[in-house]
């Protein structure tokens, strides 16, 4: 059968590091193709490569058979390949049209035909039940009609062969499984799709054909029907060294570490009463929210993207004023209390994006992990700091977080993501808080760092830590929190114990759907 | 002084000012911050001197003055995008570079210090053989012929401009690049090139708001003739929130107060000028403190 | 360094001994680093302005010798020279600690110019007024004074961008035009000496700072001696004090800072306004060591210097004194320049300009210098990985 698209041999290198090393991939027409690996393992640089942002150091490239070499993007569409990346490109300040015909509008004389192109999208939009609105401004739509702009900017270029890098990382579970059937539509028509996932179950649910991806080398190609999911998991997996003994034969045989079962201790420690906030950009506000976190338990807070989650985690951190309501702590008012104040109490945020809203990225590790602390009395007098102190306990605190690190000289964003995301996590809980918020903890972390992050959070929690965690994963929520709730527009759905989840259930909740 | 001739002396003001802070957004809307608006317009001024005084013809001196706008323009997108420097440090050492090097160059060129000598003004408006018709001869009778050519040229330049951005393809793209470099790429646009041809031109537009002040308003360069004009496009940009058909109300406002400024002076001479002389940059600082409108500035604004 | 990182994520284990052999390599390498840093920033761009001048000579048909010579001379030829010179390094070494401490929040002070300019009127008025308190009473007034006007002067800007959103860059700019008018106003009027020379009166002698070194006739004041122990002062605080390091992460990552406690708006509006009080520090120290009275314009711009020297030293307090005395010799040498050869002193604000051009493209060159100092590292540290083995 005659390939469609040939990577041989492609190798890439940033710095020291080999992001692809001699990976050849084969793409036959009409497939879903599905490439996994670990974070790091190489598929978003070769997609890259394949759609023209980055250009190989080697190795070659054959389109229908034709050898290309592609120095831009440009040149990649015009080959019929379009590519939806991970961070939805979008124009927050153009309209959806705009969006979607920008590099390719239908024009005369220099002007800009939309009427023409309207005709067009809406037809598309029909062939394929997209729900977006052509005149807004694409800044105010939610993450799954961003997603619809990228895949209408592709599907307007008539490209055949598409690109989807983790297109379902920001989407609820309905949005998903939307999503999913329409790659199938797709197939039918006849185009070849190229997706990159973590998630094994959606892997299998579409792909023809399955490459796997370590460490910048490809392992090898099977067909979906002719391997199982933990077949898979284990090549991905293979090498990587264990979290230690014990815990890591846990995680093998149960997959997901099931919610361990805690007594629940009924006095609240934090209670929000009747809280509101103004929607802000595409994050969504919250619409009279009372919810109650009991002490020493792991909530979850679940919801499709942009239905108040982040506002919630903001109002909570202090980042922002709520405009009605009021927030207790341990029978306390604390609402509208400085940051400064919170962090007294023991509250800790940990941002979803760690090194853009956690650390401060020119700084050197030690300097990282004092922040927050630095007026403790044990690091400073009068004001003069004992670097020598710090420096010991950042140590300390990085060795028992197991950040791997060479000194504690180097800048944190010399770190990997991961590390960075450690030395986050163990600065916000070296000194026993109270109350931890976590924003979608899993984001950017692979199934393995995911699980031992989860390890983590269970010890301390057992310890007393109270965790609230707010994610759009569902299987993370399940995973991780006691009981789980569910935002939609600002309003608390439903609360159900995480043993008791039924997925259906929650999905319902997510669409806004009671009972 | 009657109203119209407040009018006139607004029109005066406002023209350099426009030009410039045209420019400004060109090069803004694209994703690049420009406070270099005061070199350009300072090296615009001293190339429509130096030219309009080597050719003989005031209108090669504007070419010149648009070219030496770019010029800075050409730097400016150099240094910010090929060597990814900070874009405001990029545009001060550019301010100080015009500064510098129009000095300098007026030394080496007229062999003077300060003050070129005179050279020839563009065309004032009733020298234009206009001066007959009904209506406009006896507006530009009552001292609105005075008016050098550039200002209705630049109140042109400005509905072209915000023809330009709002219905042109390539307006769009150029938008397109301040709003998200990253997807402008993806969608197949080669943003730097955008970028450059945005900033050059600007550049140019700046440089011909400079050629007003040397061979519109007076006819001869002096040393930092801009007089901080540069800086008052850039907050006539903000306050006109980085519309096009914005900054054309905004940049009124601060030529008014500027004519007005000066017709104060007229009147109380009694009054120190130091007080007329700062008056346009005042009520600049002041004017800040209202927002009008919601609209936000490019999303990509200084990112490269 | 980037390879361990890199190592960590796939989760391959690093034996101890390597660990250890990188850990001392990387440490050494990121000394020297953060040591020289300002150094390292600074050579280059003296590369280059250097090979402009001798451009701009070849162009103007001078010796390119002579150039180089000229500017030498004009700044280190003889004793009067010299003591000018440090004399000049006075404000400029105070305007370049003024842009640093606002950049370490995050900000840029451009109004630094109007901040000194009414910092030094305000000394001299003082100090006119103090007359009949004793020196070690008046002289440190005098000074505090001029201060702490350069701190009002800069309050607007840091207000309008804490509650309006306004680049403190436009408004400083616009400030200076204000704050120049005023004082040429005042200085004409009110507290002028009486002349058309837009001068106050001289300053009586008990506010007068008196000589450190009498080098050539003039001599040198104790001005550039205070202003190096303020750079200490600085430096110090900036890198051992829990308020300097605030300040640092507020300018880092101010979202990162604001969840961890500290108020940014705050914290960045004192360093503002230390900044302000810095160039009206500079201003003061010009009327009560060199010229004794508030002349209008009597700065021939050394609040914009200022921008050129932080950047010179990346920021750094404690090397500022390296960029100042650089720019003090180019500042004094350009009436030399104008005598000996016919060349315009703006010729020196060009190179001036030049020298701030290649420092801030440095942004796009580091990356392959310390790419290429890592390799040569990385090579180093394979080749003793051999030998223990």
């Amino acid at each position: 059968m005659r390939l469609l698209v040939d990577m041989q041999n492609i190798c890439k290198r940033f710095g020291s590091l080999w992001a692809n090393r001699d990976i050849s991939l084969q793409v036959m027409p009409a497939e879903v193709h599905a490439l996994v690996g670990e974070n790091g393992a190489g598929k978003s640089t070769l997609m890259k490569i394949l759609f023209g942002l980055i250009q190989p150091d080697g190795g070659s490239l054959y389109v229908n058979g034709k050898p290309v070499s592609f120095r831009h993007p440009r040149e990649a569409l015009q080959a019929g390949i379009g590519m939806v990346q991970q961070q939805m490109l979008i124009f927050p300040q153009l309209t959806s049209v705009e969006n979607v015909v920008l590099g390719c509008e239908p024009r005369g004389w220099g002007l800009f035909r939309e009427k023409e192109v309207e005709r067009r999208l809406l037809e598309l939009s029909r062939l394929f039940g997209f729900d977006l609105q052509l005149e807004a401004m694409a800044g105010t739509l939610s993450f799954a009609q961003r997603q619809q702009i990228e895949l209408l900017r592709v599907l307007y270029r008539g490209a055949r062969i598409l690109i989807l890098d983790e297109p379902t990382s920001l989407l609820s579970l309905p949005e998903v499984e939307k999503l999913l059937s329409l790659i199938k539509t797709l197939r039918a028509q006849g185009h070849t799709i190229i997706f990159i996932s973590h998630r094994l179950q959606e892997v299998f649910s579409i792909a023809d054909r399955i490459t796997v991806l370590r460490k910048g080398k490809s392992i090898g190609t099977w067909k979906g029907d002719q391997i199982s999911s933990e077949e898979i998991a284990a090549l991905i997996m293979e090498e990587s060294h264990p979290v230690s003994a014990g815990d890591s034969d846990r995680i093998r045989k149960k997959g997901f570490i099931q919610a361990a079962a805690v007594p629940m201790r009924p006095e609240p420690v934090l209670s929000l009463q009747q809280v509101t906030m103004p929607s802000k950009g595409s994050e969504g506000g919250l619409d009279d929210l009372s919810l109650q976190v009991r002490e020493g338990e792991i909530l979850g807070i679940g919801g499709v993207v942009g239905n108040g989650q982040r506002a919630l985690a903001r109002a909570l951190a202090g980042l922002e004023k709520v405009d009605q309501g009021r927030i207790l702590f341990q029978s306390r008012e604390i609402t509208g209390f400085p940051i400064s104040r919170l962090v007294q109490l023991g509250f800790r945020w940990l941002p979803a994006n760690s090194l853009e809203e956690g650390a401060l990225p020119d700084s050197s590790l030690w300097e990282n992990m004092l922040l927050g602390f630095q007026r403790k009395s044990v690091f400073q007098s009068w004001g003069w700091l004992h670097k020598r102190k710090i420096k010991d306990w950042t140590r300390q605190e990085l060795n028992a977080g197991e950040v791997v690190h060479s000194s504690l000289q180097q800048s944190i964003s010399s770190l990997s993501g991961g590390n960075q995301q450690k030395l986050v996590l163990s600065r916000a809980l070296s000194d026993r808080p109270k109350l931890v918020i976590l924003e979608q903890p899993g984001r950017g972390l692979d199934i393995h760092a995911q699980r031992r992050m989860h390890l983590k959070v269970k010890s301390l929690n057992r310890e007393g830590v109270t965790f609230l965690v707010l994610s759009y994963d569902l299987e993370e929520l399940l995973a991780l929190s006691d009981s789980i709730g569910i935002l939609y527009r600002g309003r608390l759905m439903g609360l159900v114990s995480s043993h008791e989840a039924d997925r259906g259930l929650l999905g319902k909740w997510m669409l806004g759907l009671s009972g | 002084m009657n109203i119209l001739q407040l009018l006139t002396l607004t029109l005066g003001k406002t023209t350099p000012v426009l030009l410039a802070c045209m420019g400004g957004l060109l090069s803004e809307l694209s994703g690049v911050i420009n406070f270099a608006l005061e070199g350009m317009m300072l090296t615009g001024a001293f190339f429509a001197v130096w030219l309009t005084y080597s050719s003989g013809s005031p209108w090669i001196g504007l070419l010149g003055a648009a070219a030496g706008g770019t010029l800075i323009g050409i730097l400016h997108s150099l240094v910010c995008l090929r060597f990814r420097a900070n874009q405001i440090v990029s545009s001060i050492a550019l301010n100080l570079l015009a500064a510098g090097a129009s000095g300098m160059l007026l030394n080496q060129v007229f062999q003077v210090y300060g003050t070129s000598p005179t050279v020839e003004k563009l065309p004032a408006l009733n020298q234009l053989g206009i001066g007959r018709l009904p209506f406009l001869g006896e507006i530009l009778a009552s001292g609105a012929g005075e008016l050098s050519i550039l200002v209705p040229l630049s109140i042109l330049f400005n509905l072209a401009l915000i023809a330009f951005l709002k219905w042109s393809v390539w307006g769009l793209r150029l938008k397109a690049c301040g709003e998200n470099p990253l997807a402008a790429k993806a969608a197949g646009l080669s943003v730097n090139r955008i970028r450059f041809l945005a900033i050059s031109t600007g550049g140019a537009l700046a440089g011909v708001g400079g050629a007003y002040l040397a061979i519109g308003e007076l006819s001869t360069f002096v040393e930092q003739m801009t007089q901080g004009r540069g800086y008052l496009a850039i907050a006539a940009l903000i306050l006109g929130r980085w519309r096009p058909f914005g900054i054309l109300p905004a940049t009124l406002f601060f030529g008014l107060s500027g004519a007005f400024s000066e017709w104060l002076a007229v009147r109380w001479t009694g009054l120190p000028y130091q007080l007329f002389l700062a008056l346009p940059y005042a009520v600049c600082l002041g004017v800040l403190l209202f927002q009008m409108d919601k609209k936000q500035p490019p999303s990509a604004l200084g990112r490269v | 360094m980037k390879r361990i990182a890199d190592c960590s994520v796939n989760g391959c284990s690093v034996c101890p001994d390597e660990r250890f052999s990188k850990t001392i390599m990387a440490q050494s390498q990121c000394n020297i680093e953060n040591r020289l840093g300002p150094l390292l920033a600074m050579i280059p761009a003296l590369a280059v302005g250097i090979c402009f001048c001798l451009i701009l000579a070849f162009l103007l048909n001078i010796e390119p010798g002579d150039m180089l010579a000229a500017i030498w001379i004009g700044a280190w030829g003889g004793a009067n020279e010299a003591a000018a010179t440090l004399n000049k390094m006075t404000p400029l070494l105070l305007t370049g600690l003024a842009v640093s401490v606002a950049y370490q929040a995050g900000l840029l002070n451009i109004g630094c110019e109007g901040q000194l300019t009414l910092g030094a009127l305000t000394a001299a008025v003082f100090a006119l007024g103090a007359a009949p308190l004793p020196w070690p009473l008046a002289m440190p007034l005098t000074v505090l004074a001029g201060a702490l006007v350069g701190a009002l002067w800069a309050f607007p800007a840091i207000w309008l961008r804490n509650s309006r959103g306004i680049h403190e860059v436009i408004s400083t700019l616009l400030l200076n035009y204000v704050a120049i008018y005023l004082a040429d106003f005042l200085v004409r009027g009110p507290l002028g000496d009486g002349t058309s020379m837009a001068r106050t009166a001289e300053i009586p002698s008990a506010g007068i700072w008196p000589n450190w070194w009498n080098l050539g006739t003039f001599g040198v004041t104790a001005a550039p001696l205070a202003a190096l122990l303020l750079s200490c002062i600085l430096h110090l605080w900036r890198y051992q004090t829990y308020w300097g390091y605030e300040a640092t992460a507020c300018g880092n990552n101010p979202v990162a800072a604001k969840a961890a406690g500290i108020a940014v708006g705050r914290r960045q509006a004192w360093n503002f306004l230390l900044s302000g009080a810095l160039a009206g520090v500079a201003g003061a120290l010009e009327v009560v060591a060199t010229h004794h009275r508030f002349y209008a314009a009597f700065s021939p711009g050394y609040g914009f210097d200022g921008i050129t020297v932080a950047f010179l030293v990346n920021n750094v307090p404690g090397w500022t004194w390296l960029s100042s005395l650089l720019l003090a010799s180019l500042r004094s040498a350009d009436k030399w320049l104008q005598i000996s050869l016919g060349i315009s002193p703006n010729t020196i604000i060009v190179l001036q300009a030049v020298l701030l051009i290649s420092v801030a493209c440095q942004a796009g060159f580091r990356l392959p210098l310390s790419f290429g100092l890592g390799r040569l590292l990385e090579r180093l540290q394979r080749h003793s990985n051999h030998r223990e083995l």
